[in-house]
Order: C-alpha cells, then sequence, then structure tokens
C-alpha cells in the first residue's frame, strides 16, 4: 500500500522559474493492480511517479509505504528502496550508450553484491521472456524503439521489484508495439506485482489493463475511477 | 567478504566497460600517461644508476687531490712539494700525477694523455681506451702519430687497449710513459700535473686539508668526499634541460588530465543520474569512478614504469645518449648496474597513480548528490 | 624466472576464475580482464625486480680506475673542464654568469660545485 497525503513539490521555490507540479496530492495505491495516472502533458505525472518511487522527495505532506514515511528517509535508505522495491522505466528508455543490453539489464544489480553467474543468468532468463535473447551482446544504441523498451523493462525486474513504475511505457512506440508492451505489463500484473504507469495514451486504458485510474490536472488529482 | 568482493568486481566490470565505450578518447590519455611516466621514471632511474655507478667505479679515487694555483688558474705544481706532503701526519702515500689534453685534429675531440704509475708502456709506445680506439679505428700494432708541444710529429706505437668493461672512466686515455709525456708535452722534469694523497684515516682527511693549506698557500685541495658530492650532483633532478622538458610534458598532461576529469559532460552527469535512479549509491559511483581512475594510472604506471627499466638498462638509456653526448665525441659504451630503489618505486607509484583518480573523483562527486528524479524530468 | 612467475599466475587465474567463460558470448568479464591485465604487469614488475638484483662485475673497470688514480667519469669530453669535473676551477662552466646559458650541452646537465664543496 502506497499512501500519499497533501503532498506538494515545488521546482525551483523562490525563484522566477518556479514550477509547482503537486498540490495537495491525496491518494492510495492498493498492491497487486494496475494504477494509472491520466492528464496531458505538464499535469505532473512524472513528479508524481518519482515522489512514489522515491526519486525525489515532497516539498510537504507525506509518502508512506506499506505505513513507513518514505519522504523522510535518509538517502541511504531510500536508495535501498529504489534499488530493491521499485522499478523504473523512464519515458525516454534512459539505457546507458555504448554498454551492452546485457550490462545494461545487469547495472541495478552491480552494487547488491550478488555472484556475478546468478545475475548473468537471471538477466539472460528476463531477456528471453522479453524476446531479446539474441540481443545480450548488441550496443543498446543500436535498439529500436520497441526492444529499447523492452529492455528498460527488463533491467527494471532484475532485482525483482514488488512494484514496477513505467513513466509513458507507449509514447514511442506505434500500436503493434504498444500492444506488445501491454501484453508485457499484463503477465506482470499476473505475477502479482504492483503497476504504476502514466499515460495518456488510450490504447494504455482501453487494454481493460488499467485497474485504478487517477486523473490528474496542474498538479491536482481531479478523478479517480 | 565475498559479497564485498563481488561488489566491487561487478562495478569494475562497469568501469571497464565505460573506459572502452571511449575507447580512443582513454586509449590516447592512456599513451600520454605511459609516455609520462615511462619519461620520468628513466630520468629518475638514468640519474640514479649513473650517480652509483660513479660512486663505485671511483670508490677507490686519491683520497686528496692538492693542485696548484697560479693567478687563480690551474697550473703545474713542483714536485719538491711532494716531500712536505709525506712528511704530513696522516698522509701515507704522495705520487704525482702527469695527466693532460690533448686535442686530436683528425677528431676533433680532446683526449687525455696520463702517465700510470704502474706498468707504464715502453718508450714510443700506448694503450688507449677502447672508445678512443674505435673512434680512430685503431688496433693494436698500428701506429698512432700526434704532433706535440714542440711542433714534432710522435709516433706511438699501440701495444693494447684498456678493457671495453672500463669505457666509462677510460674512454679518451692514451697512456704513455713519463719521458714520453714531458717530451710531447714540453713539461720540464721535477713538475707534475697535480698530486695525489693517500691518507691513513680517510675521517682525518679534512684535518690535513686545512694543514696543507696552512703550509702551501695558493694551493687548491680536492677531497675524495667533494668528488662524490660532485657526481651525486649530476643530473641533479632540479636541474638541466631533461626536466624542463619533462616539465612541459607534464603540464601538457595535467592539461589534459584536467579537462577530461574536470569536465563532466551533460551525457556523464545524465548516466550519473540513470544510476542513482536505478538504485546505486552515490558512494557506488564514486567507486566506480575510482576504479575507472585507479585502472588508467595503475596501467599507466606499471608498463610506463617497466618500459622506462628496460629502456635504461638493456636499452642503454638510448633516449638520453644524445642529449648526454651533447657534443662530445668520444662517447663511451657502458652499461649501467640496474638498481631499484623501492622507496622510489613507491614514491613514482603514489606520484603517478593519486593525482589523477583524485583529479576524476572531484567532480564526479558534485553530479553523485544530485537529486535523481532529474533523469525522469527530461 | 618470469616465466616461472606467468606460468604459476595463469594456473591460479585459471583456478580462481572459473566463471570466466561464463560471461556472454564468450566475453571475460570486465574485472577478469583487468585481473589478467594487472597479474601479467605485476609479474613483469617482478621480473623487473628480480632483474635488478643481478650486480654486472665491474672490478676490471674499478681496478683500473685504482691504478690510475682516476677521479672522474669520461662521460663528457666536449669540453674539458666537463671531461673531469671535480678537477676543474669551480666557476669553469659559468664564466661567464652563473646564470649564463651554458655553451656545452654537458654544461646544461651538471651542476656547479656547490659553494661549499671546496676548500678553495
Amino acid at each position: 500500500m502506497i499512501e500519499l497525503s497533501s503532498v506538494d513539490k515545488t521546482y525551483n521555490a523562490g525563484k522566477a522559474n518556479e514550477y509547482r507540479a503537486g498540490r495537495g496530492v491525496d491518494l492510495r495505491i492498493k498492491p497487486g493492480r494496475v494504477t494509472a495516472l491520466r492528464g496531458p502533458s505538464g499535469s505532473g505525472k512524472t513528479t508524481l511517479l518519482g515522489l512514489i518511487g522515491g526519486l525525489t522527495r515532497p516539498s510537504s505532506g507525506r509518502v508512506r509505504l506499506d505505513g513507513r514515511d518514505i519522504s523522510a528517509l535518509p538517502e541511504r535508505f531510500l536508495t535501498e528502496l529504489r534499488r530493491a522495491t521499485f522499478g523504473f522505466v523512464f519515458q525516454q528508455f534512459q539505457l546507458i550508450r555504448g554498454l551492452s543490453v546485457l550490462e545494461n539489464v545487469m547495472l541495478p544489480a552491480a552494487p547488491t553484491g550478488e555472484p556475478h553467474r546468478q545475475v548473468v543468468e537471471r538477466a539472460m532468463d528476463l531477456l528471453g521472456q522479453l524476446d531479446l535473447a539474441d540481443r545480450a551482446d548488441t550496443p543498446c544504441q543500436r535498439l529500436s524503439g520497441g526492444e529499447a523498451q523492452r529492455v528498460a523493462i527488463a533491467r527494471a525486474l532484475i532485482n525483482d521489484p514488488p512494484i514496477l513504475i513505467a513513466d509513458e511505457p507507449t509514447a514511442h512506440l506505434d500500436s503493434a508495439l504498444s500492444l506488445q508492451i501491454l501484453a508485457i505489463l499484463g503477465e506482470l500484473r499476473a505475477q502479482g506485482r504492483t503497476l504504476i504507469v502514466s499515460s495518456h495514451d488510450p490504447l494504455v486504458f482501453d487494454a481493460g489493463l488499467v485497474e485504478h485510474i487517477v486523473d490528474l490536472r496542474d498538479g491536482r488529482v481531479v478523478a479517480e475511477q | 567478504m565475498r559479497a564485498w568482493i563481488e561488489r566491487q568486481r561487478c562495478l569494475i566490470d562497469f568501469s571497464v566497460a565505460n573506459l572502452g565505450r571511449r575507447k580512443a578518447r582513454n586509449l590516447g590519455l592512456l599513451g600520454a600517461y605511459i609516455l609520462l611516466v615511462f619519461l620520468l621514471a628513466s630520468v629518475v632511474l638514468y640519474g640514479d644508476a649513473l650517480r652509483r655507478e660513479a660512486r663505485l667505479l671511483l670508490a677507490d679515487a686519491p683520497d686528496i687531490v692538492v693542485q696548484r694555483l697560479s693567478a687563480g688558474r690551474h697550473d703545474l705544481i713542483a714536485a719538491d712539494r711532494l716531500d712536505a706532503l709525506r712528511a704530513l701526519r696522516g698522509v701515507r702515500r704522495a705520487d704525482g700525477r702527469l695527466w693532460g689534453y690533448h686535442y686530436d685534429p683528425t677528431l676533433a675531440a680532446n683526449t687525455t694523455l696520463q702517465v700510470p704509475l704502474v706498468n707504464p708502456p715502453g718508450p714510443g709506445e700506448t694503450v688507449l681506451g677502447a672508445t678512443l680506439a674505435r673512434a680512430r679505428g685503431l688496433n693494436p700494432g698500428d701506429t698512432l702519430a700526434l704532433r706535440g708541444d714542440d711542433g714534432a710529429i710522435r709516433a706511438f706505437r699501440i701495444t693494447g687497449l684498456l678493457s671495453s668493461a672500463s669505457e666509462l672512466v677510460s674512454a679518451d686515455l692514451m697512456l704513455v710513459n713519463e719521458a714520453d709525456y714531458r717530451a710531447f708535452f714540453g713539461i720540464p722534469a721535477g713538475f707534475y700535473t697535480d698530486l695525489a694523497l693517500t691518507v691513513g684515516n680517510p675521517a682525518e682527511a679534512g684535518k690535513i686539508a686545512e694543514k696543507i693549506l696552512t703550509r702551501q698557500p695558493g694551493s687548491r685541495v680536492i677531497l675524495k668526499d667533494e668528488m662524490r658530492r660532485t657526481y651525486d650532483a649530476v643530473f641533479n633532478w632540479r636541474q638541466g634541460l631533461l626536466l624542463t622538458f619533462l616539465g612541459t610534458v607534464l603540464a601538457a598532461f595535467a592539461l589534459l588530465a584536467w579537462d577530461k576529469a574536470s569536465g563532466l559532460s551533460a551525457e556523464e552527469r545524465r548516466e550519473i543520474g540513470i544510476l542513482k535512479a536505478i538504485g546505486w549509491e552515490t558512494g557506488d559511483v564514486m567507486r566506480m569512478k575510482f576504479w575507472e581512475g585507479a585502472l588508467l594510472s595503475t596501467c599507466a604506471f606499471l608498463a610506463g614504469y617497466v618500459l622506462a627499466y628496460l629502456h635504461v638498462f638493456h636499452g642503454g638509456g638510448a633516449l638520453f645518449e644524445p642529449i648526454l653526448k651533447g657534443w662530445s665525441v668520444l662517447y663511451p659504451k657502458f652499461t649501467l648496474t640496474p638498481q631499484i630503489d623501492l622507496m622510489q618505486l613507491a614514491s613514482l607509484f603514489f606520484l603517478s597513480v593519486l593525482p589523477y583518480t583524485a583529479a576524476t573523483l572531484a567532480p564526479v562527486w558534485r553530479a553523485a548528490t544530485l537529486d535523481p528524479d532529474e533523469v525522469m524530468r527530461e | 624466472m618470469a616465466a616461472a612467475l606467468a606460468f604459476a599466475y595463469v594456473t591460479v587465474a585459471a583456478w580462481a576464475t572459473p566463471e570466466i567463460k561464463v560471461s556472454f558470448s564468450g566475453r571475460w568479464r570486465g574485472s577478469n580482464r583487468v585481473a589478467w591485465v594487472f597479474g601479467l604487469g605485476l609479474i613483469a614488475l617482478l621480473a623487473v625486480l628480480a632483474d635488478a638484483t643481478r650486480s654486472p662485475d665491474r672490478s676490471a673497470a674499478r681496478s683500473l680506475a685504482r691504478e690510475l688514480q682516476l677521479t672522474d667519469l669520461a662521460l663528457f669530453n666536449e669540453a674539458r673542464y666537463a671531461r673531469h669535473l671535480t678537477q676543474a676551477d669551480r666557476h669553469a662552466a659559468f664564466q661567464d654568469h652563473p646564470m649564463a646559458l651554458e655553451h656545452f650541452p654537458a654544461g646544461a646537465l651538471t651542476v656547479p660545485m656547490s659553494a661549499d664543496a671546496r676548500l678553495d
């Protein structure tokens, strides 16, 4: 269970370019379900995902994970959370150029001290599930959009996190590829993971995957269903 | 412990992958780094080896050399001073030395004519230093004709060569007997070039030197200790062309390293953000960058030092020869005694590895403490 | 010596890193490559250290120097004062001015005797 209570997030506070990306957000996200944040660009979806996943801290208000206030945790524990509890799929994929697909997928496991062989096996397993096994040695800048998105998903799953956060997972893909990604998300849901996605792509909402829709506008929650 | 090692290994894996991503740039940097360590280590090893060689070879040099000064210049010294010196307490032995320079127009070089105390060559005979013989293309049995002080040409039959193992001290020597020497240079009997003293107790050499100066004013007294110090100061590495030259290289390299290390590109900042977002601690990012810097610089150190060693002790310091040689025509062939000072090795190591590694870490620290959500907001 | 070390290292490394080939498409892990490169580098360094313990025979040169009462290395004979550095006038290399650039290259490599090194 993730709870946000009266969360504000202000960037560049007190400066001319001050920007309020979150205003008094109250939200409960239940485990094991697919939650989608919906809204036009600039409505605060990404900011909210960042707050939920512990990438940034709220300017005021609280974010609780299973009753524990994570907005006040020291950086060390936040890092631990990002590594073990959340998997992130970023909008721009954010793979590291020049590293191979396998190396990218293994990145989040590097600081855990887990035996290398084990990590390689798990990574290859994930890549196999995502139909990427033959691309393991490809430098990731040579991947197509659909492949890059799947690599990003594999990377998010390498530490087997219970919660997956995906920012606009279909934004750069055509319909066929979008459906493919949605099918993968459906499988992850079936594995019992909590999925939190943001999107303004109707395809995502028509697929019947999303169980909880949160409508956002100007940093506020305007509707929930 | 196993987990710790595995973690470092994973970080090293990514450091290596990272270095491999900018292969041309990093190889160029490595090359420049190796060259720098190589030059620095070569200078240090060569200078040290030469100093040690001097100490070793000249360990048995005369304890005291007495010269006569005339109007501030070195002049011939009268043989009768020998008796006065022998009479001094603590002086065990005193000999007159006969040596001098002869300009050889064929070679356009100075040779050193000297009269050995023991086993002098016969009349009209000479023994040559190996370098000189080689330069003139002379062999035992050949004849060497030189124009003496009086303008007359004198022929010397070569009866032998000094061993080529001793070239470093004997390159340009030409040994003749006393009578030939005096006739050749027109030096009357009763005069020597200088006087060499052996003392009973080397610790007393200074006291004896002072006594000589009071009894024979106008002398110059050179102690063995001073000779040693002279060679200790040769290539004193604050001095000289080599280090000026190296200074330039060092400055260029510092610029290069500074440029590479301090300027984190937007790309690198973004990557640090990604790493933090997917669960790397600031410390992990720093450790990975530390390994990057440490691997590159340690690699450069190992390669540079080993190459420098090979260059100095097995390649005869080929790069330094033209510089040392200068305008010398009679340049000896010699090999240096290899020796490694562990302290020096350690200081070279830290000098080459620490600054670079530190320089790579400093800017990363700033970037690695940023909020990782910047990555999401692009 | 170096060959023996290299052999020992290869054996130990092969034994200690069985996952060398486990890595993808036969490529070694970065840290394994590092270990190999550095292992070889260390062997080279050890070989160099071992090589540095040999001491060539200098007895011939040394006894010649003793017999002839030599005081100097025959390293620079381009100028007379450089040929016998220890026997020359202290100021010989710097006749014009202590800061003047030296005429002979050797003069730029060597230093004048320090003021306290001579009694004259």
